[in-house]
């Protein structure tokens, strides 16, 4: 079956369907929900067509003339279809989500408004969603280094605007600092680009291997990490990490973890495929950053007692496993480092979403004032504790196979000490990781009997199917990459295993 | 040969869709309990069906899945795996009819948790004798870790929807789960990384004759350190100095130390010294690397100390723990030695140990059950109120010390000749010493309980108190038939050890390891 326009449709529809909202807004009113909902289902049947395509051996790639030095190229390869296809489910699976949560807080913030303005905001948050799934789409397909960087900016913008107008606490002030931070990051993958242009005359990245022993590509690659490990919040380029992925809605969540764990697919792409070998001088000072990051990341978890900075928190170190992955720079941890990223964001959307659930349903964000919360909520503790047996990586699920590919990576790349080390404490702080989920766990569905306030109160129930089932079906997908990730890293092994 | 067939699998679901049935069955507690006695029969029945085919040295696997490269859950039974699955299935039929008379007598909370949960450890250790390569293993050994949890803080996890309780008992047995899991969760992460390691090492986690590492798969530092972290991730061996969650998780109800000592948890660690030493490293690495002397002496040092440990504890139950850590390090020293004849007395010293230790904890439970004394000091006189408790407890007390015709006679028999197979005469002495470390601390409760006068309490009715209360307790025989049955097996074992095969089943995995010369 061919469709026409087949990438570009992915990322042009849901621009389109955001505008009809825009125009709409007061037409269809509290429906505009359902419109993301419909939009990415159907992006997500496109992608699924692409992906047969694609497992079947076949490459995808289309091109329009944009302007006088770039070409817009989108490719779909083993590498860039699964974790488009992956993201896009979330998406859809937030959008659901997004319905009645969105509903909550625009009462909860502009209860005093009319009914009009409501709507409006309302709708607002809908056709901002709309711009992540296409800008993440346009990331993982784009075939050079404007785009990319096109598309690195593009997604800070809804951001700034859902972080400013839905947030919690001190919205505005945060919102702030996740555009300068997002920008900053973006500017310095422009400057190496930009050099990269200096150098080769051609922003397309199948071009980039011709860069290969020049002596400016350490400054490229430089640049392109350095903006791209804020993105990461890579220690000590975190800071913005807890404050944004904590305030904003939850049910953007699962989007932000994704808006940060992708810039590990960016340098896949751009950095290791083509200059595999000129990178070996970063692999051990990632893996180091990388590390750091991820004990760090475990303990400033562990200190938290606002159930929503825990999960920002995690991500901290989580996005670094895939990172260790990627700096051993070996085909099986660069693999087990996207398999990883992949497992990362399903677990997390699931972690953030539940905590975003208890938030919505008791108005609490402190876990000393809860538990026994399991007695009236059993789906959403299932859902927690799904989630954090993906983080953690226990057995039979997506987490435990992408630590097994990684650590097997990262002990072949230094086969000497440092890899062993290096894997060894890595392994350990998962210890770190399943601490701090399960005791989270414990204190907010398990400790001691229910409060009384939260026992008599008939609000406090299971959220509405809309809100659950779209995360039980991430938990499915997780255990079912987890228990028969063949064909996902068949995809993968096909352009990876080149190097 | 090697025999396709479902076997283990059915032996395995067994005890797990036994869980579910027990949830299911909540609120009857009669039919509650029949499902845990009919399923335990029926693994018994199942895991044992498969003797007659290993014994004529078949190999029985059953494939399941394979997720990724290196990834591959299979089951395989070999002769070592069963005698594991063996003791443990046919100490679980015995351990729930004891349980059920426990539980009943004591009239303790949430019994519906307490049976799903020991189903779910005996899943745990019946998955890891069978499994067929590290990953496999390690599912299940943290499976165990898991469900034993519940078991161990039984006290102080109050039932379902119920306000903890907040008495000292209670506190003291949430400590003990808390350091029962993090000792073993620990543990098991070691575990983790020694298995990822060897398979980047070797290409393979399955267990082979002879071993799958060699002295060239990496240097001799990595080797060793390889082997730290595999020690490391078997704590559930209880070697010293890693071994004081042991006696902590004493604070469970007695049925719970039984499973922990006798029918699975450290059953599982020595199970996995053994699988490393045996059949990762290989005879012929090990003592390349001077390992073999290395965790001889390591065992040896445990064995002493866990002994003076058991002569200064009054409580009893503490003290069996002591003992337990004692001879867990003998098998280890057994298959340390390297020598046929020691691998032959560490193996068959799983089942026999475990017998003979059942005996001993079902008997302090049944001394708490009918009398409240927990303490050696208190139990003056004893033997003449429970008579038949306490001559079953006198026979495991021998089979500890070594005392034919008991079966512990066997397996020291065997070690001893090891040791001289070896031609390390030293730990020949360490057996001995710890033997008479046994005798010292065994005596003295075997004395206080038969010769020792009861203290005269509130005057009067002396007559009353040396009635024979035994028979007292309605429920009480679930839990005297299975002390009796453990107690009579134990000298069965001495007098036929190739009862259920186990003797063959040990002399055949070792005729393999040494490649049919012994």
């Amino acid at each position: 079956m061919m469709i026409p326009y087949i990438l570009l449709q992915t990322i042009v529809v849901p621009v389109i369907a955001s505008l009809i909202i825009i125009l709409t807004k007061y037409k269809i009113g509290r429906k505009s929900g359902w419109i993301p909902c419909i939009t990415l289902l159907y992006t997500n049947a496109l992608l699924c067509i692409a992906g047969i395509r694609v497992y079947q051996g076949a490459v995808i790639s289309e091109e329009y003339v944009w302007g006088p030095y770039v070409i817009f190229g989108l490719l779909a390869d083993g590498l860039s279809l699964p974790v488009a296809l992956i993201i896009n489910i979330i998406c859809t699976a937030l959008a659901f989500y997004s319905i009645h949560y969105v509903e909550h807080r625009t009462d909860i913030i502009y209860g005093e408004e009319d009914e009009k303005t409501k709507l409006s905001y309302y709708t607002t948050f809908f056709w901002l969603y709309l711009l992540f799934p296409a800008s993440f789409i346009g990331i993982c397909f784009a075939a050079n280094l404007i785009v990319i960087y096109l598309f690195i900016e593009l997604m800070v913008i809804p951001l700034y605007f859902i972080m400013s107008l839905f947030g919690y606490i001190e919205r505005f002030r945060v919102a702030v600092m996740c555009f300068l931070w997002g920008i900053v990051g973006g500017t310095f993958v422009l400057f190496g680009s930009v050099l990269v242009y200096s150098q080769i005359g051609t922003f397309e990245i199948s071009e980039l291997h011709t860069l290969a022993g020049n002596p400016l590509v350490i400054w490229i690659a430089l640049l392109i990490l350095l903006g791209l490990f804020t993105k990461l919040a890579v220690f000590p380029l975190h800071v913005w990490m807890p404050w944004v992925h904590a305030e904003h809605p939850t049910c953007i969540a699962g989007l932000l973890a994704i808006y940060a764990n992708i810039g590990a697919y960016v340098i896949v792409r751009v950095l290791i495929l083509p200059l595999h070998n000129d990178l070996k001088i970063f692999s051990i000072p990632i893996m180091i950053m990388a590390m750091i990051t991820i004990v760090y990341g475990a303990l400033l978890t562990l200190a938290q007692d606002d159930v929503k900075r825990l999960c920002a928190c995690s991500t901290i170190g989580q996005i670094s496993y895939s990172l260790v992955g990627l700096g051993a720079l070996t085909i099986w941890s660069i693999e087990g480092g996207m398999f990883y990223f992949l497992s990362h964001i399903l677990g997390k959307a699931i972690l953030f979403s539940t905590a975003g659930i208890v938030v919505y349903v008791t108005g609490i964000r402190d876990m000393n004032k809860m538990g026994g919360l399991i007695h009236k909520m059993p789906i959403a503790a299932t859902l927690w504790i799904s989630g954090s047996i993906i983080l953690t990586g226990v057995p039979l699920s997506s987490g435990f196979t992408g630590k097994w590919i990684l650590f097997t990576g990262v002990f072949g790349a230094y086969p000497t000490s440092f890899g062993l080390i290096i894997a060894i404490i890595g392994i350990f702080s998962t210890i770190l990781t399943g601490a701090y989920t399960f005791w989270a766990a414990y204190r907010i569905f398990f400790k001691g009997p229910l409060k009384p306030e939260l026992l008599n109160d008939p609000e406090i129930k299971d959220p509405p199917l809309t809100m659950s089932i779209p995360l039980l079906i991430l938990a499915v997908i997780s255990i079912i990459i987890g228990l028969y990730p063949k064909p996902l890293m068949d995809l993968f092994h096909s352009v990876i295993g080149l190097l | 040969m090697i025999v396709e067939s479902i076997r283990p699998l059915l032996a395995i679901s067994c005890p797990f869709i036994c869980a579910f049935l027990i949830l299911l069955f909540r609120k009857r507690p009669n039919i509650r309990e029949s499902c845990t006695m009919f399923a335990s029969i029926l693994q018994f029945l199942i895991i044992f069906s498969m003797a007659p085919i290993i014994v004529e040295g078949n190999v029985i696997e059953c494939p399941l899945f394979t997720i990724f490269t290196g990834l591959d859950f299979i089951f395989k039974v070999d002769a070592f795996g069963l005698i594991f699955a063996i003791t443990s299935s046919s100490l679980w039929i015995l351990v729930s009819s004891y349980s059920i008379g426990y539980m009943r007598s004591l009239r303790e909370h949430a019994q519906t948790r307490y049976y799903a949960c020991f189903a779910l450890a005996i899943f745990g250790a019946v998955g890891i004798a069978m499994s067929k390569n590290l990953i496999t293993m390690y599912f299940f050994y943290e499976a165990l870790t898991i469900a034993t949890y519940p078991l161990v803080a039984h006290d102080g996890l109050p039932e379902w929807g119920h306000k903890a309780e907040e008495s000292d008992k209670a506190r003291e047995a949430r400590f003990a789960g808390r350091k029962y899991l993090a000792y073993l969760l620990t543990s098991g992460w070691c575990f983790f990384v020694a298995i990822v390691l060897t398979f980047y090492l070797t290409g393979t986690t399955d267990f082979e004759n002879g071993g799958i590492l060699t002295v060239a798969s990496a240097s001799r530092v990595t080797l060793m350190l390889l082997f730290a972290l595999f020690m490391l991730g078997s704590m559930k061996a209880a070697w010293m100095p890693f071994h004081s969650w042991l006696p902590t998780a004493m604070a469970a109800p007695t049925p719970v130390s039984a499973l922990l000592h006798a029918v699975a948890v450290v059953k599982a660690g020595v199970f996995v010294v053994v699988r490393i030493v045996c059949y990762i490293y290989g005879v012929d690495l090990m003592s390349a690397l001077g390992l073999g002397i290395i965790l001889a002496c390591l065992a040896s040092f445990t064995m002493i100390v866990a002994n003076l440990f058991a002569i200064g504890e009054d409580n009893l139950k503490r003290m069996l723990a002591y003992s337990t850590i004692n001879q867990l390090s003998f098998i280890i020293l057994g298959v340390a030695l390297l020598s046929p004849m020691g691998i032959t007395g560490a193996m068959i010293h799983i089942p026999f140990h475990g017998f003979m230790k059942i005996t001993l904890f079902l008997c302090a439970g049944a001394i708490m059950v009918v009398t409240g004394k927990r303490n050696i000091s208190e139990m003056a006189g004893i033997g003449r109120i429970m008579p038949v408790t306490m001559m079953a407890f006198t026979i495991a007390a021998f089979g500890m010390c070594g005392i034919p015709p008991i079966s512990g006679f066997i397996t020291k028999w065997y070690i001893c000749l090891g040791s001289m197979q070896a031609g390390v005469v030293a730990f020949l002495f360490v057996a001995v010493i710890s033997s008479l470390q046994d005798v010292v601390y065994y005596f003295r409760v075997i004395r206080t309980a038969f010769f020792g006068k009861p203290a005269e309490t509130n005057g009067g009715s002396g007559e009353e108190k040396t009635r024979n209360k035994e028979t007292e307790h309605p429920v009480y025989l679930f839990m005297l038939i299975p002390l009796a049955i453990t107690a009579i097996f134990s000298i069965m074992f001495c007098l036929f050890p190739h009862a259920f095969y186990i003797l063959d089943l040990a002399q055949m995995a070792v005729r393999d390891l040494f490649g049919g010369v012994v």
